[in-house]
């Protein structure tokens, strides 16, 4: 049996195998829905899969979940709990491209930034938190990269495609305006749904919408948007389907446009943000750098409101600040909230590494020149490659047989796992 | 449209595709509007794990929150779509 029969079905289905073996999809959100279509990822041959989520497997999972083993909920380590890393491994032993790439990182997508959805063809966003999808909408808007939506709720899903072709289409903003645009809330956020408990759900609906959203990806790598800007409702338990059409909002707060010509600056995450700016001069004569995210650099206590130093990026901020000397709750006014979003050559901040301010190996930011207004997209040195964990390659022969991984390669930020 | 201002609208369930007939007034916001219909039982209250828009059926504009259906292109007559977006695998720890 060789490649050309292997997949003699789907290319009469007009699946083209020279478009699927060059690749890329990032599935952000390796819960149900990622494992679903991460499988199906996998068995159409699409070449290389990364992996993006920072949770551990509990046991609940299991019955939704093909990619994870029946095992490692209970009594494996938490290595073998990240649900990006088994979803990665699950998806690599099923491949049946070529020569298959499955990456994971154990990370939230807001830590990795940009860099790490540079190169990919399509992007899923499968997470539980609308700050989240904000986030994605936003960041695959920016690098003109398609976009798949989905979730779901007992036996209803849903999924939109956002194709990201031009700065004026609908984006997922433009239906959820309220949405925060990351900072500090995305941790409230979070909490205040954990808080709400649990979402019903089934393998049923996590495998209907695993399987529309691949197909949507798959005619996305294809070029192809038959449900461009709409959103997709369907019901498994009654068939029932409707694809509603999403216009773009005129006032929308998501990034409506799309970053052109991005500078690779030959400057490493471990430098300072001085280094960059110094590269900067060589296009631009005043230069500023703009962070991807607010860095916090100081806030009022939770409790008694004093001045506590933070100095982490906005994303990093999971709990609120404390001060950790009082016990109760001050009458005195607070502490300001001091962020930056910006870095001149004479900021304090300057100083910092650029990892600590939250730009990683390959991150993609903008430098803004002062004395003409020109915003100019940068990249630090670096690739995606080097914020994941890549499986071992395992070339597939002529039968297509299955892989076997023996270890992981790590590369240089695969060590900042969160959970 | 009656001479309180008030006007028709048509409302679709975004799971089965059900409409819901209900006469709005003037200054009926989206929030106002989707409260009623989970009141009417016509949609399940959407809860923290998702959010429920309504949409402009002709033109495909999602209407904020607290905008009036009226100052949102919305008339007598008009459909207007319920959308849903949940959570996705949600949280169970």
């Amino acid at each position: 049996m060789d490649f050309e029969h292997l997949y003699s079905r789907e290319t009469l289905a007009g699946n083209d195998r020279s478009i699927l073996e060059q690749s890329v999809a990032a599935v952000v959100g390796c819960g149900a829905a990622g494992n679903n279509i991460a499988l199906n990822f996998a068995l159409l041959g699409v070449r290389e899969l990364r992996c993006i989520d920072y949770d551990i497997i509990e046991p609940s999972n299991l019955t939704r979940s093909p990619l994870f083993k029946r095992d490692c909920a209970a009594d494996a380590g938490t290595r073998a709990r990240h649900k990006a890393r088994e979803v990665a491994l699950g998806a690599h032993a099923k491949a049946y491209a070529r020569d298959p790439v499955s990456r994971f990182a154990v990370a939230r997508i807001e830590e990795l930034g940009l860099g790490a959805l540079v190169g990919a063809g399509v992007v899923i966003s499968a997470v539980d938190s609308f700050a989240v999808r904000g986030y994605l909408a936003d960041a695959s808007r920016l690098l003109g990269i398609p976009l798949v939506e989905v979730g779901f709720s007992g036996a209803s899903g849903h999924m939109s495609v956002f194709p990201n072709r031009s700065a004026e289409e609908p984006c997922f903003r433009c239906l959820h305006a309220d949405i925060p645009t990351g900072g500090v809330s995305c941790a409230l956020y979070a909490r205040k749904v954990v808080e709400a408990g649990m979402t019903p759900a089934t393998q049923s609906i996590a495998s209907a919408i695993g399987s529309i959203a691949a197909e949507a990806a798959v005619r996305a790598l294809h070029g192809e948007f038959p449900l461009a800007g709409k959103m997709v409702h369907f019901d498994v338990r009654t068939g029932a389907s409707r694809a509603v059409l999403i216009s773009a909002d005129p006032e929308c707060r998501g990034a409506h446009r799309i970053l052109s010509g991005i500078k690779k600056l030959e400057v490493r995450a471990k430098e300072s943000a001085a280094r960059i700016l110094a590269a900067a001069r060589e296009f631009a004569e005043t230069p500023v750098l703009h962070l991807p995210a607010p860095f916090l650099v100081e806030a009022p206590c939770s409790l008694c409101g004093a001045r506590v130093i933070v100095r982490k990026p906005s994303w990093a901020v999971r709990e609120p600040p404390a001060c950790g000397k009082c016990a109760e709750s001050s009458d005195d006014a607070p502490a300001p909230l001091v962020t930056a979003s910006v870095i001149t050559s004479t900021d304090q901040l300057a100083n910092t590494a650029c990892r600590k301010l939250g730009l990683k190996h390959g991150a993609v930011f903008e430098i803004e020149d002062l004395s003409t207004g020109h915003l100019h997209a940068c990249r630090l040195e670096g690739s995606a490659a080097d914020l994941f964990v890549t499986l071992p390659r395992t070339k597939r022969n002529e039968t297509g047989g299955s892989p076997h991984v023996h270890g992981e390669r790590k590369t240089p930020d695969n060590d900042t796992r969160t959970s | 449209m009656t001479t309180s201002g008030k006007f028709q609208v048509t409302f679709i369930n975004p799971r089965d595709s059900r409409e819901f007939k209900a006469e709005v007034g003037p200054l009926t916001t989206a929030g106002e509007a989707i409260t009623g219909l989970v009141k009417a039982g016509f949609i399940q209250a959407p809860g923290p794990n998702a959010a429920c828009v309504l949409v402009n059926a002709k033109s495909g504009a999602s209407i904020l929150n607290n905008a009036a259906l009226s100052a949102s292109g919305i008339g007598d007559g008009d459909i207007v779509h319920v959308t849903l977006t949940s959570s996705g695998a949600g949280v169970d720890r």
